[in-house]
């Protein structure tokens, strides 16, 4: 069969002399690629070499509105990130989010399961843990505002406290932003809140793709759905579980949308990237930022070889 | 696949389901689980809805998980002529619409054309260079795309776009691997054998892409539209950082926050406002989201 196709191809391409079908060809190539790939190098590959370069030397943007560059002498802006405990301590924060990723995937694989199963109404409860994942992240940001706030404005949790405790005015409150623990474990959760959907989305979809023979045998076994779940789906979706634990892993190290719109001062709160746009954009030290910014970079490949590795083992 | 299906057929009548109390407690856990996951989901959401109808005191002094006795629908008013722009005319929530709308429209169209563009080189050229194009897509997933917003600024910097809403085009409309994996997989599916001939009937490789890439393409083109659509739509700090003379909804919104630090209500129905095009868009476009997040993750 594939040999008969491949003659009647050769066939077709000697009927058809292809001086003019080879230089249309290299034409439409080059037409289609042009803008895409120019782009791609403009604004990813040519940035980020000249983000390694800033990040050699000591160049700093001297006014805000006006953004000029001036490269002064070559200073070692890695040495300064890694020996200043104000530069990486940021780090601190990230953890936090790091294990919200793993409760994020543990929930929206656990929801995933449960879905699996199709139960009554499974497709509302479904769409309903996936809407926050489209919302818009200022409305987010102000929604969470508005539970978490001191009870003098209003916000959900403080009042009902108040209520309960009889307090006059908001001598009873919970501080949820003036502890780095509470006020990063509150915006983790915000994080898991808006992303979790997005995961059990993809974990239901893969494993609607599990060919439901091994299903059957399974349950002529007598394989609860536990036991269905721990030796037949797992092992099915290994690879998306693996994926998606690694961009949650990456999204962990690159949080900054909800902090800097819910507390944009709050020096608790702070995240890495937050920290690296506020070195380049605020103090204007663009070298020092670019070197923090190569320093994210390398992480995120790190893990992502980490990933392949594991890949890799986890298939033997 | 159909060796099986008979015997599976035979079979059905006679899977008796599971009625233990093990069972039981699964489906109530199950449930269990399902409501706590709703309303955890919906909390929030109902949190802002109460708080837009609110005026300032009924936000301070009433119970904050009840609607007031009287609405105060007059904050979707102030929420939508907040002038935004102090040193223009005026730029309400409408304007902020409309440029959303524009850049959003304009970048998805784009957008969607060059990454159909590179998966129709790629799914059906060989040519000197096709592995490096294909690793360059790969590997520009991996690059952290904010900070290198540091460098990018100074590039619209130089080439005079800072503070236009070109700027924000020129970074929205580049295509990236997802699009074109959703895209690959759809034109893996059509037999070469269609393009040759077409070949064969006289029509070149550009006419080849109208009239049967693009055609086969349509699911897969609304998917990547919605996917892209509504990242663009909640986008907030690329606006923030290269427009920030204008307001689309995102900054808009992140204005009012800021200038209404009295007055929640009129920022709640702002949020209610923004919120409610990405509702209607998923009540609609529920199982092409759906499916399209799917196919964009079965790429590795």
């Amino acid at each position: 069969m594939e040999s008969t196709l491949a003659e009647k191809k050769r066939v077709k391409r000697n009927r058809h002399p292809s001086n003019k079908t080879k230089f249309e060809k290299i034409v439409l190539i080059f037409v289609f690629l042009l803008i895409p790939v120019s782009l791609l190098i403009l604004f990813t590959y040519y940035p980020l070499a000249s983000m390694i370069n800033y990040s050699l030397y000591d160049w700093r943007m001297l006014s805000a509105s006006a953004p000029t560059l001036v490269a002064f002498t070559a200073k070692d802006n890695y040495l300064k990130f890694f020996t200043n405990k104000e530069y990486w301590s940021v780090l601190l924060v990230s953890l936090f989010y790091l294990i919200g990723s793993f409760i994020q995937i543990a929930l929206a694989l656990f929801y995933a399961a449960i879905f699996y199963w199709k139960p009554k109404g499974g497709k509302f409860f479904k769409g309903v843990m996936f809407l926050p994942s489209l919302l818009n992240g200022v409305a987010i940001g102000l929604m969470f505002l508005l539970i978490f706030r001191s009870s003098d404005d209003g916000g959900v949790i403080n009042t009902i406290i108040k209520h309960v405790s009889g307090a006059n005015g908001s001598e009873n409150d919970i501080k949820f932003f003036s502890s780095l623990f509470l006020a990063n474990t509150i915006l983790t959760f915000v994080s898991i809140w808006r992303y979790m959907g997005n995961n059990m989305v993809m974990f239901a979809g893969s494993m609607e793709s599990i060919s439901k023979d091994l299903f059957e045998a399974a349950q002529i076994d007598g394989a609860n759905r536990w036991q269905q779940f721990i030796h037949i789906i797992l092992p099915a979706i290994k690879n998306i579980i693996y994926l998606n634990l690694i961009l949650a892993v990456n999204g962990a190290l690159q949080v900054y949308e909800i902090p800097m719109i819910m507390q944009p001062t709050n020096s608790y709160t702070q995240t890495f990237i937050m920290k690296t746009l506020d070195v380049a954009f605020v103090n204007g030290k663009i070298g020092l930022g670019s070197a923090m910014g190569i320093c994210l970079l390398l992480l995120v490949v790190f893990i992502a070889i980490l990933q392949k590795i594991l890949e890799k083992k986890g298939d033997k | 696949m159909i060796m099986t299906s008979p015997a599976f057929m035979a079979k059905k009548p006679v899977a008796v389901r599971d009625r233990s109390v093990g069972h039981l407690v699964w489906v109530i856990i199950e449930y269990l689980a399902l409501a706590i996951g709703a309303l955890v989901a919906l909390f929030p959401l109902y949190v802002l809805l109460v708080a837009s109808v609110k005026s300032n005191a009924q936000i301070t002094y009433s119970n904050p998980l009840l609607f007031p006795d009287v609405w105060h629908w007059e904050n979707f008013s102030t929420a939508w002529f907040f002038n935004a722009n102090s040193s223009s005319t005026s730029e309400s929530m409408g304007m902020a619409f409309l440029y959303t709308a524009a850049i959003t429209g304009v970048s998805v169209f784009l957008s969607v054309l060059f990454g159909s563009f590179v998966a129709y080189v790629l799914s059906r050229f060989d040519f000197k260079g096709k592995k490096i194009v294909k690793v360059l897509f790969l590997l520009a997933s991996f690059i952290p795309s904010i900070t290198i917003q540091i460098s990018i600024f100074q590039l619209i910097n130089q080439i005079n776009l800072f503070n236009t809403p070109w700027a924000i085009i020129l970074l929205y409309s580049g295509t990236d691997i997802v699009s074109i994996y959703i895209f690959l997989q759809f034109l893996d599916n059509v037999p070469k054998e269609l393009d040759e001939a077409a070949l064969v009937d006289g029509c070149n490789y550009f006419q080849i892409y109208g009239r049967i890439i693009m055609p086969v393409l349509r699911p897969a083109i609304a998917t990547v539209c919605i996917i892209k659509g509504v990242a663009f739509y909640n986008e907030y700090y690329i606006p923030s950082l290269y427009w920030s003379d204008h307001y689309v909804i995102s900054t808009y919104l992140d204005k009012m926050v800021g200038a209404f630090r009295t007055s929640w209500g009129a920022v709640s129905a702002a949020a209610v406002i923004a919120i409610v095009p990405t509702i209607i868009i998923f009540l609609l476009l529920q199982n092409q989201i759906y499916s399209g997040l799917t196919n964009g993750a079965v790429k590795s």
